[in-house]
């Protein structure tokens, strides 16, 4: 009795302060969305954190075609889809030797990985954008997945191969008696109990490419190759800046994730798919 | 399978890696590395070497010592604040608790927002004439409090600080929610019958079953904050003067804004070096089997 | 398991897919093959919404009007207006120049001539006889080693604006001299309104009241040798002006606490009611009423008392910026001369607050402050802003010395000296310089075969 009134105690003390973090977590969002809503004049002549006047739905609409988001749109979803599975895919390819097999330069190349972590993007632009333009690339979302890819390697092969090496050995020894190619150790055993690293890796890939700026501005020019954030420049011009209208569209920037996130958040505590290392 | 193609199998798997790599990472980092040697501003068709002197230009030069002092001001914060906090929030979250959920993905949800989208909201929450923080210091009675927290010299970079361990707790969450999922139950249930406690139970079973992901969080919070870049770009822009300047928005002004492509250079690899020279030994040692 | 995994990510990957083919109204061009070389004239500039349309209306014009080569605007918005210029140089680094940019006078586009990257103009400016229509400061503006390198697109002027039923509230009204300036300040002050609402964020906007007071203090031509450097900056009048700007914050004349606030963020407490004057341009009509919703019979504006004849106001021009062989330069001259036509240059004034010709027609019903505006620009004298005069490494020194005299970090005195070091360097750099630079501004980025050595 005792010891369980002791925990509920404790667990409601947990909630209360969860709640309250919870809380200040949530300020800086609910006052993006308040402002996606208001009406530019009011917002700047009461002050952006007054109680509206009115709510200006229309907002969303305007932030819509401003612009051409729709475009913005489908080319972000377009370099998504090819650069997270593909990025993902080319890491945890080189993640597995570098955790699992012993080799001459393991040490140098997993260095080699790791010294690309710690580059700053901007002194590559100039060279990527020179590398784009003679590859013909120029002005192509093509010319983006080579360098996203890149630049997301050293961090996955590093979360991956930390992962695979909590993956126990014996698994992976069992798995080569049984007559598994080390492709087939990769697809069947290492892969599939990665689930959670998996996850983690695509919900992190997915918004880092989605919110890609920098790159993105370098290699790409006209306006039916851009992707959402060169879209959300769009409201911020030279002497003015329509405040509502941005924070309606980074609205609907983000809208895409918070539902990748969704989808994909089950996986991350998936609980190590249960019976495969217990085996 | 022979021996031959067994030896050649490791470098198969990371081919693809390496080609992506070496083309678009590597060959433009060596590129910097050549500039860095240079007189370069950036623009024109002629450069002369000038050996180390970009090198040695970011210690002697006080804006840029000022840069440097900054950037580890703000590593020191970064590895281990939005760390701590992250783990706290795992090791919290991992347990069943209602609305588990729910918390993770509020305490998730800055990190999906661009920075842009984020330096636009803290910086009216810090404005010194309608911002929320001081209108709520004054409500409660605390109006000395109120001020200028980005105008402040003193201020300005612990409220940018405030803002990206805002944005960035939820990223070591995640990595340390998928972490203890490898840190078997059995061990806490053996822990416990020798009678350890929650707390002992966290030391002496939770922190070393999250070795990996150790290694992988410290790595990346060290190396990201050494080269954090966008959030004081768009909160203060290096200001005010040039107090909140840190080594990667100082290689960005030297790079585009002061036509020194060279100095610039120099300082994108001394941001490298510095994370390389804290990480790879760490890795090392960690990784001893 | 991995078909598991793989079954639960393919309706992501097969959404991502169709979200990509549903938004899609056009051929995906992007997408698809790579772009065709070269079969554009491309004009990078920074504008957007209604303005940005305004120069796709021009454009679009002038491609059904002249068939040939298309041109196409592309807008490198945002980011403090600091993105165009990163894009510009990416992309002559890379071979994929741009035709034609928008750029700033002065340090701000010197820097791309200084590379060789422009092309001198003056053969079509003797063509096209563009002299006669331009207003001859803007003229000035684009001219460098005796040579012009882009055709002015905007004359832009910059002084305080005020709240009209602030001031009929409290019997003020605009002042004529620099005293008069202060006791508006004053009873402002006493009605608990600040007299002035700065963004010093940037260090920009701050610098322009910096400039404001030293064309006081030190009067036209001394202002103007100091941008010379044919005085020394370290001096009385320059000492005074620091003084002031830290009287105005000691008297609670500027907003509090305004060394970070950013210029957009520092209109909210002028639009509240709570300060009573900014530091605009003339601009500002537009974006009051058609990007704030803000009603413009409360604005007004009033030159600043400098109390010196004639009574100048901070003034700059914009350009296109004219890019060396990046092809089809006839076509490009021939739309530069299309577009300084009296009827576009009306177009653009109404819509972007564009041109830098004289007594281009404006509706003074629609847009009576810009109106009032044009007669000041069109025949008034000038004096240019500060960060147009100073390369930006020159000026991020002055805004530390600024930033450190208004927070009080540095005294006044100390200032001006630290102000007097910082562009003694500069001189001593650009006297070393200036010959190599005009050499590749000459013969282009590699410079000639007997290249003055640095």
């Amino acid at each position: 009795m005792a010891v369980e009134r002791k925990s509920w105690t404790r667990n409601t003390l947990l909630l209360v302060a969860l709640a309250i973090a919870a809380a200040f977590w949530l300020i800086p969002f609910a006052f993006l969305i308040l402002t996606s809503l208001r009406a530019q004049g009011e917002l700047l002549s009461d002050g952006v954190f007054s109680w509206p006047r009115e709510l200006r739905w229309t907002n969303f609409a305007a932030a819509w075609n401003v612009g051409n988001f729709s475009t913005y749109f489908a080319n972000s979803a377009f370099v998504v889809a090819l650069k997270v599975p593909v990025g993902i895919l080319v890491a945890a390819l080189a993640a597995y030797p570098l955790a699992k097999m012993k080799f001459a330069g393991e040490r140098w190349f997993f260095t080699l990985f790791l010294i690309g972590l710690a580059v700053p993007m901007h002194v590559t632009l100039l060279p990527l954008a020179q590398l784009s333009q003679k590859l013909g690339l120029s002005d192509t979302l093509w010319a983006l997945l080579p360098p996203y890819i890149a630049f997301g390697l050293p961090f996955q092969i590093l979360v991956l191969r930390g992962f695979f090496r909590t993956v126990p050995t014996a698994l992976v020894e069992a798995a080569r008696l049984d007559g598994c190619s080390e492709l087939g150790v990769f697809f069947r055993v290492m892969l599939p109990v990665s689930k959670p690293a998996l996850a983690t890796l695509l919900i992190i890939d997915v918004v880092g490419t989605w919110n890609e700026l920098i790159i993105a501005l370098v290699l790409l020019s006209s306006e039916t190759s851009r992707t959402v954030p060169l879209g959300l420049l769009t409201f911020q011009g030279q002497f003015g800046v329509k405040f509502a209208q941005l924070s309606a569209a980074i609205v609907i920037g983000i809208a895409p994730m918070v539902i990748v996130y969704v989808i994909f958040q089950r996986h991350l505590i998936a609980g190590m798919t249960a019976g495969a290392l217990k085996e | 399978m022979n021996a031959a193609s067994n030896k050649l199998t490791p470098y198969l798997f990371m081919a693809p890696a390496l080609v992506l790599f070496l083309g678009f990472l590597v060959y433009p980092m060596m590129h910097s590395l050549v500039v860095s040697l240079t007189d370069w501003d950036g623009l024109s068709a002629t450069w002369h070497f000038v050996g180390l002197s970009n090198y040695v230009t970011i210690f002697t030069d006080p804006a840029s010592r000022a840069a440097l002092s900054n950037t580890l001001i703000w590593s020191a914060v970064m590895v281990t604040v939005p760390t701590i906090l992250g783990l706290g929030m795992a090791v919290t979250l991992n347990q069943k608790l209602r609305g588990r959920t729910f918390f993770r993905s509020v305490f998730y949800g800055p990190t999906i927002l661009p920075l842009s989208a984020v330096a636009l909201i803290w910086v009216w929450l810090y404005n010194p004439h309608f911002g929320l923080i001081n209108e709520v210091l004054r409500g409660i009675g605390l109006k000395s409090w109120a001020k200028g927290w980005l105008s402040n010299f003193d201020t300005a970079l612990p409220a940018v600080l405030v803002t990206a361990i805002w944005h960035g707790a939820g990223f070591p969450m995640l990595l340390y929610l998928a972490g203890l999922q490898g840190v078997s139950p059995s061990q806490y249930e053996a822990a416990a019958l020798d009678g350890a406690g929650p707390w002992r139970r966290f030391i002496h079973v939770t922190l070393p079953g999250l070795k990996e992901t150790h290694i992988v969080v410290f790595t990346l919070a060290i190396i990201g904050s050494v080269r954090s870049f966008e959030l004081i770009y768009a909160m203060t822009y290096g200001g005010p003067g040039r107090s909140t300047q840190v080594l990667a928005t100082w290689m960005y002004f030297n790079i585009f804004q002061y036509n020194q492509a060279g100095a610039g250079s120099a300082i994108a690899w001394l941001i490298a070096a510095i994370s390389l020279a804290v990480t790879i030994p760490y890795i090392r040692l960690m990784s001893r089997r | 398991m991995l078909q598991d995994f793989v079954r639960r990510s393919l309706p992501f990957a097969f959404a991502a897919f169709a979200l990509s083919a549903a938004c899609r109204k056009t051929a995906p061009q992007g997408a698809g093959s790579a772009a065709p070389a070269k079969s554009v004239l491309r004009l990078l500039h920074i504008e957007v919404g209604t303005r940005r349309a305004t120069l796709q209306d021009v454009l679009t014009t002038y491609n059904a009007q002249h068939p040939g080569v298309p041109l196409v605007e592309e807008s490198i918005a945002g980011g403090g207006n600091l993105l165009l210029g990163d894009k510009v140089r990416t992309d002559l680094a890379a071979g994929n120049p741009p035709h034609l940019f928008q750029m700033w006078p002065g340090e701000i586009v010197g820097p791309f001539i200084d590379a060789g990257h422009l092309r001198p103009i003056d053969d079509w400016f003797a063509k096209y006889h563009w002299d006669d229509v331009l207003i001859p400061w803007t003229l000035r503006s684009v001219e460098r080693y005796g040579k012009r390198w882009a055709i002015p697109t905007a004359s832009h002027g910059m002084t305080f604006w005020y709240r009209k039923d602030i001031f009929a509230r409290l019997h003020l009204t605009e002042p004529n001299t620099y005293s008069e300036l202060e006791q508006v300040c004053t009873t402002l002050r006493a009605n608990d309104i600040d007299c002035i609402s700065l963004g010093g964020k940037y260090g920009w906007l701050t610098m322009r009241l910096l400039d404001f007071f030293i064309e006081h203090t030190c009067g036209p031509s001394v202002h103007d040798q100091l941008n010379k450097l044919e005085q020394d900056w370290n001096q009385p009048c320059v000492v005074d002006a620091f003084g002031l700007l830290v009287r105005w914050i000691d008297k609670g004349w500027i907003t509090s606490d305004f060394l970070n606030v950013a210029p957009n963020d520092a209109r909210l407490p002028f639009y509240r009611g709570t300060a009573a004057m900014t530091f605009e341009g003339d601009w500002m009509e537009s974006i009051l009423t058609q990007e704030d919703e803000q009603d413009i019979n409360r604005y007004d504006f009033f030159l600043p008392p400098s109390d010196h004849t004639p009574r100048r106001f901070c003034g700059f021009a914009e350009m296109f910026a004219v890019v060396r062989n990046a092809g089809n330069e006839d076509r490009v001259a021939d739309f530069l001369n299309e577009y300084l036509q009296e009827a576009v240059q009306a177009k653009t004034l109404a819509g972007v607050d564009w041109t830098a010709r004289r007594n281009v027609p404006l509706d003074p019903a629609k847009w009576p402050r810009t109106k009032k505006w044009r007669q000041f620009i069109d025949n008034g004298a000038t004096y240019p802003p500060t960060d147009q005069v100073f390369p930006r490494k020159v000026m991020d020194d002055w805004f530390e010395i600024q930033d450190s005299v208004a927070a009080k970090r540095t005294p006044p005195a100390q200032g001006a000296a630290a102000l007097g070091k910082a562009l003694d360097n500069y001189r001593t750099y650009r006297a070393k310089m200036a010959p190599v630079y005009e050499d590749r501004a000459t013969f282009g980025p590699q410079g000639s075969s007997k290249a003055p050595a640095p």
